[in-house]
């Protein structure tokens, strides 16, 4: 039952199914299984560090924390992308220590991975001026878990949050997965097949899930 | 060697930034579910977007692309502070956090390395502009055939409609919609 649980929740507040943010890397990627799936993993990665990195800094440096949503908005950009930006040049040095030859070959997961709408897209999310300026939090609990919600301004909470939505990443990733050689088939009419067929694929998904949740 | 020529027709439709490249989904998918919200989102879009990718053209090649790409996205995040501003006066809260999400789309950090620095200065801003518009275009497409599906109206004025379907502004209508639009346009500009 609570892994069920864990599968609604997931579908619930998934990023693609529900506010199709990384839709596009996840058509750059759909071309091979591989591409999807470390592009999951690389796009969790950043999301997870991103929120924490940022909790850490909100609570560091007060400056950061202004009472007005206005400027709130206006410069939370900035932050974000200064965030992910150390976090890529962390990733990118730590993968050229590591990997060696293959450092070629994995940097455009990183290219691709970190400077996009869903990592920002959940940053966003995890730290809507609205949200932390009245006192509420995390939208939902962690994977349908009966645990108490979580405050995005710790870090245990952005690492859940984090976790959650680069989960539910990597769920629609498996989604499209499942269907992907059907959906660039001969069979399928020439005009559909691929991109338009992935693009209608995902909608009926999106609807089924709509209706579940509702 | 930089491409010397483009033709109009491929910014506008047969590289269709949305239909043919399928780069910034979410904003249509989500937002343009009315007329009066695609051209709110075609106006941000085209500011941040258009003065982003010129700006960031003077940045120079020598500079890795690890940390051109860094600079991409950091002017358009600088550039989002007076758009943003600018739209607080024309209610463009509507787009919600699109907004913001707008200054890492795939147009800014992406195709701008893929394709526009790689076109001579004279063509880049044609160029990017008339991209912009194919952008624009089908967002406008988009929210006027949802909002008359949806709503019955155009640009709130009531239009003659026989049945409402109001699960059509919805996220998931917006991948259909999409998706049969992506295939019509393929059906006029097929990939060579």
């Amino acid at each position: 039952m609570w892994i069920f649980t864990v599968f609604l929740s997931l579908l619930a507040d998934n990023l693609i199914f529900t506010k199709a943010l990384g839709t596009s890397t996840l058509m750059a990627a759909s071309k091979s299984r591989s591409n999807l799936l470390i592009l999951s993993l690389m796009m969790s990665l950043f999301s997870v560090a991103g929120c924490m990195l940022t909790t850490i800094l909100y609570w560091s440096i007060p400056l950061l924390r202004h009472e007005s949503v206005m400027v709130e908005s206006l410069f939370s950009p900035i932050l974000y992308t200064a965030v992910i930006s150390v976090i890529y040049i962390v990733v990118l040095l730590l993968l050229y220590a590591l990997s060696g030859k293959w450092f070629s070959t994995i940097k455009k997961y990183v290219h691709l991975s970190a400077f996009n709408c869903a990592v920002m897209g959940v940053m966003h999310l995890c730290f809507a001026p609205e949200r932390f300026l009245t006192g509420s939090f995390v939208p939902t609990d962690f994977l349908g878990m009966s645990m108490p919600v979580m405050d995005a301004r710790t870090v245990y909470g952005s690492l859940l949050f984090g976790i959650q939505m680069g989960l539910g990443f990597l769920l629609a990733s498996l989604f499209l997965l499942a269907v992907r050689k059907r959906l660039y088939a001969p069979e399928v009419p020439a005009a559909f097949r691929g991109f338009p067929a992935i693009l209608v694929y995902i909608g009926l998904l999106s609807m089924a899930i709509h209706a579940i949740t509702v | 060697m930089k491409q010397n020529k483009f033709s109009a027709i491929d910014g506008l439709f047969r590289r269709n930034a949305v239909l043919a490249e399928g780069m910034v989904i979410a904003p249509i998918v989500v937002c343009c579910d009315t007329l009066p919200k695609a051209l709110i989102l075609s106006l941000a879009f085209a500011c941040i977007t258009f003065l982003s990718v010129s700006i960031a053209s003077f940045f120079p090649k020598s500079i890795p692309y690890a940390l051109r790409i860094i600079l991409y996205a950091i002017t358009s995040s600088l550039i989002y502070i007076p758009v943003a501003m600018l739209c607080s006066y024309l209610n463009f809260a509507v787009i919600g956090m699109y907004l913001p999400l707008l200054t890492v789309n795939s147009f800014v950090v992406l195709h701008s390395e893929l394709y526009f620095y790689k076109l001579q200065k004279r063509l880049l801003l044609p160029a990017l502009f008339l991209h912009i518009a194919g952008f624009c275009l089908t967002a406008v497409i988009i929210g006027l055939v949802r909002e008359i599906l949806a709503y019955g109206t155009i640009c709130g004025r009531v239009v003659d409609v026989p049945v409402l379907m109001q699960g059509l502004s919805a996220p998931w209508a917006g991948f259909i919609l999409l998706g049969i639009l992506c295939a019509v346009h393929r059906k006029f500009f097929p990939k060579k």
